[in-house]
Order: C-alpha cells, then sequence, then structure tokens
C-alpha cells in the first residue's frame, strides 16, 4: 500500500488525467468514480505493481517470486484491456486484442484466485468488443456524459419537497 | 442564464423598477407618453416574455395513477381551456387482474392529478437543434461525408474514430429497404439518437442513504460533433418521477411517449415548416442508433431479465448464471439473438392471456414487451451496448483491484502475515505459569505474535539493509508488553545483565534480536 501511495504522490502525470484520493485504500478515501478507477488502473497500479512484483525485484523465495510474477501477468491482462477499451479510435487488432486480453484474464480468474465469484459484468466485458466494432470507440457510446447531466440535475437547487 | 421563474420575474419587476427611476426627472414627475409604453411593454412575468418570443416547450403533462403507473392524457376542455384528467385509473396491470381503479386526482382541487408525467415533445426538441444554423450543418454533414465515404468504396475505414464511422451506422438501413438511413434523400435530414435510461437520486447520496430516486431517460444526438454533442442544451430530457422505481414493465408506460414520437418519425418522417437553414421546411427522419444504459437500468429499459438471473445477457445465447465465466468464444451460443424472434417472444408476452401465462414465457425467454419493440429496427442484441463505464471502470477493474487484489487499507492492516524464516519449537505458557506471572489472555497472545516475530525474515540485500531492519525489528519487539517478553526471554533461558534494579523492555528486545542473530538458521 505504501508504495502505492507513493507512486500517486510521486507520478508527474499531465494536466488532463484527472487526480485520484492520494489515500487510495482508505475507507476516508471513499468508493472511487468510475474515471479514478480507469487513472488507477492504467497509470497508477501499473507503475506500483510492476516495481514490487515484476522483472528485477527480490523476494525471499523463487516460489513466492512466481506466484507474484504470476498475479502481476493476470493484472496486466485487465490493464490492458482497460487500455485498449478506453482508446479514441479503434480498429480491428485492437479490438481483437481487446478481446484476447479479456479471454486469458477471466480464463486465469479462477486459477490464480480460486475464491472469486464470476459476475455478469465478466460476460459483458466481452460483449465490449463486439459493440466496438459496431459503433467504434466507446467515447460514443458510454455512460459518461449521461452520468453527468445527472450530476448537474442533482445540483439544481430544489427545495427538497417531492413532486 | 440558469435562473428560474421566480428569479426570472423578480429580474423583470426590477428592471422596470429601474427604468421608472431613470426615467422620473425631479421637476416633472409625469412620464412622457413614449416613457409609458416602453414600461408598458416589459413583460410582467418570465412565461409572458417566452410567450412572446414563441420560446415555450411543448410539454405535455400526463396524469400518473400512483400505483401502477400509467398514464393518462390531458383532454384540453374547449370552454375553459383546462386539462382534464379522468377520474379513476382504468388500466389492468396484468391480463387477467381487475382494473387498477386508483384515483388520480386530488380530492380538494379537482383538476389536479395527484401525480404527474412531464414530457417534452421529442418533435420540438429536434425543432429547437434544427433552429441553430451551426448544429443543422453540422448534423447534416456527418450523413454526408459518411456517405460520401462509404460511395467511395471505404466501408470499414481503418481508424474508426466516432460512432458514424462504426460499423452499426454503416449497415443501418433506412425506412426505405436497400436504402442507408444516413442516405439522405433530397433535403431530408437523418437523425441518430443514443439514449439512456438510469435512476438517480435527487437529493444526492447522503450517509444515510438515498430515499427519494427519479427515473431519467435522456437522448444525444449523435450526429452532433463530440465537443457540442453532450452539451445538457443539446440533450432531451424526461424525467420519471419518483420517489418510488417503477418495477418492471411499469416503466413502459413512461417510455412510451417517447417511442411513439420516434416511431411516427421513421414511418412518416416529421415536417418541420422552417428551420435554420432552410425557410421553406423540410422533412426530417429520426433513429434511435444504441441505448447506453449500466446493466440494472439497460434490463429495465428493455423489459428484459434481470442481470443475475439464468437469462444474463442481451446480447447471446448463454444461458444459466453457472456459465458466467465461459470463454469459449467460438461457440455457437455466442452467436447474436435474432430480432425477429425476440419480436414474436416479447408480442408472445404481450398477449399472453393471463398472469400466470406471461410468468411462464417469461421464465422461458427472459423477456417481457416493452414499446421499444413498436420501433421495427429495435434489436436489443445490437443496439443495448454494454457500458463500458460500469463494466470495465467500476466493475472489471474495481473487482480486479480490491476484491482479487485486496488493495485496501483495511486489508493491508489485517493481512500482516509474516512468512517464516525458520522453525522453532517455542515454550507456551501452562497453567502454572499463567497463574505464578499473572498472565493475562492478552499477553498469551502476544507471546505468541512475539514467537511469530522471532521466526520471522529479516531482509536486506546487504549488511547496511540488514542492521536497519534488524534495527526496526527491534523497535517492534519493543512495542510488545513487559510480561510477554518477560517470558518469552526466560523461557528462551536468555542471560540478561541488569543494569539497574529492574530490567527494561528495551533490554528484554536486545536480547532476543541477539538470540536471533545467533540462530544457525
Amino acid at each position: 500500500m505504501d508504495r502505492i501511495h507513493e507512486v500517486i504522490r510521486d507520478t508527474a502525470t499531465p494536466s488532463w488525467v484527472e487526480s485520484v484520493p492520494r489515500n487510495f485504500g482508505d475507507p476516508a478515501a471513499g468508493s472511487l468514480k468510475a474515471d479514478e478507477w480507469r487513472t488507477m488502473a492504467t497509470i497508477y497500479l501499473p507503475i506500483a505493481l510492476i516495481s514490487l512484483w515484476g522483472e528485477g525485484t527480490t523476494h525471499t523465495s523463487p516460489d513466492l517470486a512466481s506466484s507474484f510474477r504470476q498475479v502481476l501477468d493476470h493484472t496486466m491482462d485487465l490493464v490492458q484491456a482497460v487500455y485498449l477499451a478506453g482508446t479514441c479510435t479503434t480498429t480491428e487488432s485492437r479490438t481483437s486484442a481487446y478481446r484476447d486480453y479479456i479471454i486469458s484474464w477471466l480464463s486465469k480468474l479462477r486459477i490464480l484466485h480460486p475464491t472469486s465469484n464470476y459476475r455478469t459484468n465478466f460476460h459483458m466485458a466481452l460483449h465490449v468488443a463486439d459493440f466496438l466494432c459496431l459503433f467504434g470507440p466507446v467515447r460514443s457510446w458510454w455512460c459518461f456524459p449521461f452520468e453527468r447531466l445527472i450530476g448537474q440535475l442533482q445540483r439544481l437547487p430544489s427545495n427538497s419537497k417531492f413532486g | 442564464m440558469g435562473v428560474s421563474r421566480r428569479m426570472g420575474d423578480l429580474l423583470l419587476g426590477l428592471l422596470t423598477t429601474l427604468l421608472r427611476a431613470a426615467f422620473t426627472d425631479p421637476k416633472k414627475p409625469e412620464l412622457t407618453v413614449r416613457q409609458q409604453s416602453i414600461l408598458a411593454q416589459i413583460p410582467r412575468t418570465l412565461d409572458t416574455a417566452l410567450k412572446k418570443f414563441h420560446l415555450e416547450t411543448q410539454i405535455t403533462t400526463y396524469a400518473v395513477c400512483p400505483s401502477c403507473h400509467s398514464i393518462y392524457p390531458p383532454v384540453i376542455d374547449t370552454e375553459s381551456d383546462n386539462p382534464q384528467y379522468p377520474q379513476k385509473c382504468t388500466n389492468l396491470p396484468f391480463p387477467d387482474s381487475e382494473i387498477c381503479g386508483t384515483k388520480l386526482l386530488d380530492s380538494d382541487d379537482r383538476s389536479k392529478p395527484l401525480k404527474t408525467f412531464v414530457y417534452h415533445s421529442f418533435h420540438d426538441f429536434l425543432a429547437g437543434l434544427l433552429a441553430r444554423p451551426d448544429l443543422e450543418q453540422a448534423m447534416d454533414n456527418a450523413c454526408d461525408v459518411r456517405m460520401t465515404s462509404i460511395r467511395n468504396g471505404d466501408v470499414s475505414p481503418a481508424y474508426v474514430a466516432d460512432i458514424f464511422e462504426g460499423e452499426y451506422v454503416s449497415t443501418f438501413e433506412g425506412p426505405e429497404p436497400g436504402h442507408l438511413f444516413i442516405d439522405r434523400p433530397g433535403t431530408e435530414g437523418r437523425y441518430l439518437f443514443a439514449l439512456n435510461f438510469d435512476f438517480f437520486t435527487t437529493e444526492r447520496k447522503t450517509i444515510r442513504g438515498a430515499d427519494a430516486s427519479c427515473g431519467i431517460i435522456s437522448a444525444a444526438c449523435v450526429n452532433l460533433p463530440l465537443n457540442i454533442r453532450y452539451k445538457p442544451e443539446n440533450m432531451y430530457i424526461a424525467i420519471v418521477p419518483g420517489p418510488e422505481h417503477p418495477s418492471l414493465t411499469e416503466l413502459n408506460h413512461y417510455v412510451r411517449p417517447l417511442v411513439d414520437d420516434m416511431s411516427v418519425s421513421w414511418e412518416r418522417g416529421v415536417k418541420y415548416s422552417q428551420t435554420a437553414n432552410y425557410p421553406e421546411g423540410r422533412e426530417t427522419r429520426s433513429a434511435v442508433a444504441c441505448g447506453v444504459c449500466d446493466l440494472p437500468g439497460g434490463r429495465q429499459f428493455s423489459a428484459t431479465a434481470n442481470f443475475n438471473s439464468h437469462h444474463y445477457c442481451t446480447r447471446c445465447h448463454c444461458y444459466h448464471v453457472e456459465t458466467r465465466g465461459r470463454t469459449d468464444t467460438d461457440s455457437p451460443d455466442w452467436r447474436p439473438k435474432d430480432p425477429v424472434d425476440q419480436r414474436q417472444k416479447a408480442e408472445a408476452w404481450r398477449d399472453a392471456p393471463s398472469r400466470a401465462e406471461q410468468e411462464r414465457l417469461f421464465t422461458d425467454h427472459g423477456l417481457r414487451w416493452s414499446p421499444l419493440w413498436i420501433l421495427p429496427y429495435w434489436d436489443p442484441a445490437r443496439m443495448l451496448v454494454v457500458d463500458t463505464m460500469h463494466c470495465l471502470f467500476e466493475g472489471l477493474a474495481q473487482y480486479h483491484f480490491r476484491e482479487v487484489l485486496k488493495l485496501t487499507k483495511t486489508e493491508a492492516e489485517a493481512a500482516e502475515e509474516v512468512s517464516a524464516a525458520f522453525i522453532f519449537e517455542f515454550s507456551i505458557p501452562t497453567d502454572n505459569d499463567i497463574i505464578a506471572q499473572r498472565l493475562e489472555a492478552s499477553d498469551i497472545k502476544e507471546i505468541i505474535k512475539i514467537h511469530q516475530l522471532l521466526v520471522a525474515v529479516v531482509e536486506g540485500a546487504n549488511n547496511a539493509e540488514v542492521s536497519t531492519n534488524l534495527q526496526k525489528f527491534t523497535k517492534r519487539l519493543e512495542g510488545k508488553h513487559l510480561k510477554p517478553l518477560q517470558f518469552v526471554s526466560k523461557s528462551l533461558q536468555l542471560q540478561i545483565d541488569s543494569v539497574g534494579k529492574r530490567i527494561t523492555k528495551c533490554q528484554y528486545a536486545e536480547a532476543l534480536v541477539a538470540w536471533v542473530s545467533s540462530c544457525p538458521f
């Protein structure tokens, strides 16, 4: 955790990258928003986890090192998928790469983490690839603008009376 | 400006007062005729101002049944010009049930419905967009640019930058078979919309939890370029009144007016008498390109089975919750559902004679009737998209990092498992020890913790690192209580030279560290 906090504090990010809570993981930080998860998953966590578990790190036993490495590779499958899904333009090769990463992530999930449960989202994530083909990049068909509209409506002053 | 009606009325009032004060000449208290006419022209209320400039939006206020959510359009009484609503709800919630019969109107004020649903006419909204020359130009341009590139043979571009370059738009046939929707005949406008449905809490999220929540149906015109597409003034909004969620197909009542408008627009087209770029008027046709919702919202919007049911996917034939982890995408189960077949199933549900029959059909097919089926092109397998924001960012990423890798502070503190470097048989306090040294339950727990610490791995690449880690280690031992430290040292028969009368915790800790360092492992 300390390493993650260090990475969040020390990484220089371009200004268009939204900031994430510095006390990530703390109950006081609250739950992260979708965009914050995206930033965490594509920038901070890969840096932190690779520096902890990746090539060139030392662990007490080779077994531990290789199991960390497997978990890291598995995590990177998801990181790649999230990155590919968020690109501004789509191509056929990116879409098929996305599909492969999700399949690889999903098939290794139960092997590496036997206690995890499958959720509908996992299945739907595979279909995201189909919709990438049909509609192009996600920014023209994701919920962000609609959710933002809801945020604006919520901020409208009201007299707290319903109806 | 974003001011409310009351504030607008106040501003108009203030303007009148200011002008009157400016016009008044101390020597001549009477205003001239010209000044009086200027003052008289300023409207008293904002409503009058909007009416003067024909800026009112065309809205229909439906009466809503408070128990079954069916909606009733107003009947305008020609004499009084007041909207009239039926007294009681005449809806059949289920084909074989009794008439709902709930009172719709306020018992004091007979003309006022208890609950209302304000529907903003979709045609009026589109007219608003077309009244701006830049928007109208951009919306038509999107169709023309894509059509030109398709005619030039560039059907599937290598880099897809927007929805219009995607496969869906390039294959979506318009009302005339054989012609693409975006292939607009003559001056006719062809517009595609992304529909969204979601619930939200009106009072924002509080610690006490959400009580009142509303539904929202919104739409954005995907013909517009991305940078202005989602501006609030360019989006269509209809609010589904709360405070409770309409359940299952009850939402259908609220979706119906919008779908009816869309259906008219598809089949007949809507002719506007005047738009910004076409003073003589023009025909337009609009269609839904995709439904963008999160999983629960999307399922209710399209009246399909809940995402935790066996029919968990709206796109493919995968069935049963236990199969949600399957990755064999080459299997025939992964082919998209057929819209013709789906439509038949939805119609069968609608026309079923009894509630039991409807339930049976639903269990088999996992879908109910939704007004969206009125649209001849509705195909949930292709048009109901999986929202990436909810599914990937909030779903998979959150799940992976929080639940699987357990990257949270509480987990980090709880899971401070120390891995053992060697095994040593420590002596555990016996009953005699406990009585003799007056050890408490917490002391015994600490003794076990100290045992774990003593065999723990002391990491470090070189001597300097090892020694700093050993120092940290000593500090951690010092943090324990005196009695447990005493017990462990005694059980290991460590010799400690007492400087003063009593042996300090610090000394115990140092002795224990010395013992660890001297261990042959």
